[in-house]
């Protein structure tokens, strides 16, 4: 897969942040995703890379050219600001149209590419509207056309779907998904939510303190993090200090976790409250490992079924998801397979 | 009973109880009454006799003339305005910088300083044997009672308007929709005239009357810089200091009659603005 945009040793300084030093790369027609919290620099990394900012230091290839000291009206890249910063002193049809004036586009062919696009989006009834009163939706596909009539490279998403209700969202989001193969582009999505990137990356990239701590394929950073930091984020919300002898991890003196991999030493526990299933400890007695018994302390109802804190002695504590609804007080088993433990070298 | 309806039915009691709302009525008389006295009375007492003698002054020619003085060097000084503060305001509304406070208090201060010393300054810097005016003295460029020192004098102390308001429309542009532009191809010149400039010509021109407006007002600067203006062949008095003239000259009544003619020509130009803004496109 070639390269479409590669960032050698970037650094930005704002007045209150700095960007990088960051080098990566971000492949043809592929979907990325930048993941990582307020603040941690993923806005600024999309508007570098569009040009909005200057790196102080590094390199910036689009396509194999070095654009680094080039304005962002000739880097061939399109930019939906989070908010979508539709122009709404114009018409929906001007502002798709925005962008093809300044291309030599004649007149008729600007007219069948932005009815095309539109129709494509399923904005073709807007076109003649004023681009005021649309719903987060609309001014969604609207922004969104507006930045693929010009066959960009590469298309940069700044939290796009972070100002739509779920269902308009989840329409959205099938079509972005298809945006790299339909329009032959790069999409680098930049979001905080880690369900939006695990549906959409072909790559993702954690980003943390203005640099890209880890990035890789889905399932292999979303399963196995190498950081405690991206565990944390991605949502192992049981991460416990244990200490490694082999296939065994002591996280005190009487609890221990069988593990699939082979370590030593001190280590990190990680595992997703969904993968621990909760049964309820009728007293009989137990054998087999990763089974531990608790008791529930709190209860809080998800979409995804009752989220319990289980206290399981020496002081630890975890949370798992559990169908059946508990109360605090109850007394339960949590098993926890082997191959669901995950676990980070100190 | 629920709790929300409970305090909902408590407020609206609380509403109706004329005790509780008695300082807030007598705060509000208050101010209605000091409004009225300072603002309204004499506004309306100067229209009330002055109206009638409108057409007798409009018939004076040397009143015309001063009008004519009066609205040439205040819409110069407006256009001055314009070209001056536009970039002055984008920057200061989109950039962060060095000494930025220090650069804003400069904005502010030709509202500060006494119209007379501005006047004085005016006349230092441009006509006297310091900086530039031995310079323009030999061009031959005269600042003393012509229209240029006049404008000069105006454009000095009402600019800040106009590059106040601007600034405070061009805040209000999200900065995303500029480099949205750019990366669709727009250059910055071509950013600013079609995104900026649709979204800010309304406060550009509001900002022009009010310093416009202000310019038409001048009168301290004025007494030091033009207490006449050489204008054509003839000596004019700016309309400002024709009043004062027939005040300090005449009397009261004779002055009255000048004053409402002028605020009678402002009021016009006003209502014509107003109709040329909403024929522009909408909402102003």
């Amino acid at each position: 897969m070639p390269n479409m945009v590669e960032l050698r040793g970037v650094v930005t300084r704002l007045r209150y942040f700095t960007l990088g030093p960051i080098s990566t790369v971000f492949g043809r027609e592929t979907y990325n995703v930048v993941l990582g919290p307020t603040g941690s620099g993923k806005s600024t990394l999309l508007k570098v890379i569009a040009g909005i900012y200057r790196a102080s230091m590094g390199n910036i290839l689009i396509d194999s050219v070095d654009v680094t000291r080039e304005p962002p009206e000739s880097r061939n890249v399109s930019y939906v600001p989070q908010g979508y910063a539709v122009f709404d002193h114009m018409t929906v049809y001007e502002n798709i149209e925005y962008g093809l004036r300044f291309r030599g586009v004649p007149r008729q062919d600007r007219r069948r590419l932005i009815q095309e696009i539109a129709k494509d989006l399923g904005i073709d009834y807007l076109l003649n509207r004023r681009a005021v009163n649309l719903s987060g939706g609309e001014q969604q596909r609207v922004a969104l056309a507006r930045a693929l009539v010009i066959r960009p490279k590469v298309l940069l998403l700044d939290e796009p779907l972070s100002m739509l209700d779920r269902e308009t969202r989840d329409r959205i989001m099938i079509m972005l998904r298809e945006l790299p193969g339909r329009y032959g582009i790069t999409v680098i999505h930049v979001t905080h939510d880690w369900d939006e990137a695990y549906s959409l990356a072909d790559k993702v990239f954690i980003m943390r303190e203005g640099r890209i701590i880890e990035e890789g394929n889905p399932e292999q950073v979303f399963n196995k993090p190498s950081r405690v930091f991206t565990a944390k984020f991605l949502g192992f919300q049981n991460i416990i200090r244990g200490i490694a002898e082999g296939s065994i991890v002591r996280l005190s003196n009487e609890i221990e976790l069988r593990i699939d991999e082979y370590v030593d030493g001190e280590v990190y526990v990680c595992v997703r409250p969904e993968w621990i299933r909760v049964a309820r400890d009728e007293g009989v007695n137990i054998d087999g490992h990763n089974v531990l018994r608790g008791v529930v302390n709190e209860v809080i109802r998800s979409r995804f079924g009752y989220q319990l804190l289980v206290s399981i002695g020496n002081n630890l504590s975890l949370t798992a998801i559990s169908s059946s609804v508990f109360k605090p007080g109850d007394k339960v088993l949590l098993l926890i397979p082997r191959e669901s433990v995950h676990v980070i070298k100190d | 009973m629920h709790p929300y309806s409970q305090a909902k039915a408590k407020g609206i009691k609380g509403m109706h109880s004329l005790k509780s709302n008695i300082p807030i009525i007598l705060i509000l008389l208050i101010s209605v009454f000091i409004f009225s006295i300072l603002i309204i009375y004499p506004l309306a007492l100067l229209i009330v006799l002055g109206f009638p003698l409108i057409p007798k002054a409009l018939s004076v020619m040397s009143f015309i003339q001063a009008i004519e003085v009066t609205v040439t060097m205040s819409t110069l000084s407006a256009l001055i305005a314009i070209i001056m503060g536009t970039p002055i305001a984008y920057v200061m509304a989109r950039y962060n910088f060095h000494l930025k406070s220090i650069v804003d208090a400069v904005i502010d201060i030709p509202i500060m300083i006494p119209h007379i010393i501005v006047g004085i300054m005016v006349v230092l810097a441009f006509a006297s044997y310091y900086g530039l005016g031995p310079i323009l003295k030999a061009h031959g460029i005269n600042f003393i009672n012509t229209l240029w020192g006049a404008t000069t004098a105006v454009a000095f102390l009402s600019s800040t308007y106009y590059i106040r308001v601007v600034e405070s429309s061009i805040v209000m542009i999200n900065p995303e929709m500029e480099a949205v532009a750019r990366t669709l191809g727009a250059s910055p010149l071509r950013v600013f005239t079609s995104v900026i400039l649709p979204r800010i010509w309304r406060s550009m021109a509001t900002g022009a009357i009010l310093s416009w407006a202000r310019s038409v007002s001048e009168a301290g600067a004025l007494f030091i810089v033009a207490y006449y203006v050489l204008f054509g062949k003839n000596l004019v008095y700016p309309a400002s200091v024709y009043i004062y003239e027939s005040y300090v000259g005449i009397g009261l009544v004779n002055a009255v009659e000048f004053s409402a003619a002028l605020v009678a020509v402002i009021l016009v130009i006003f209502v014509i603005y107003r109709v040329l803004i909403s024929i522009g496109g909408g909402h102003a």
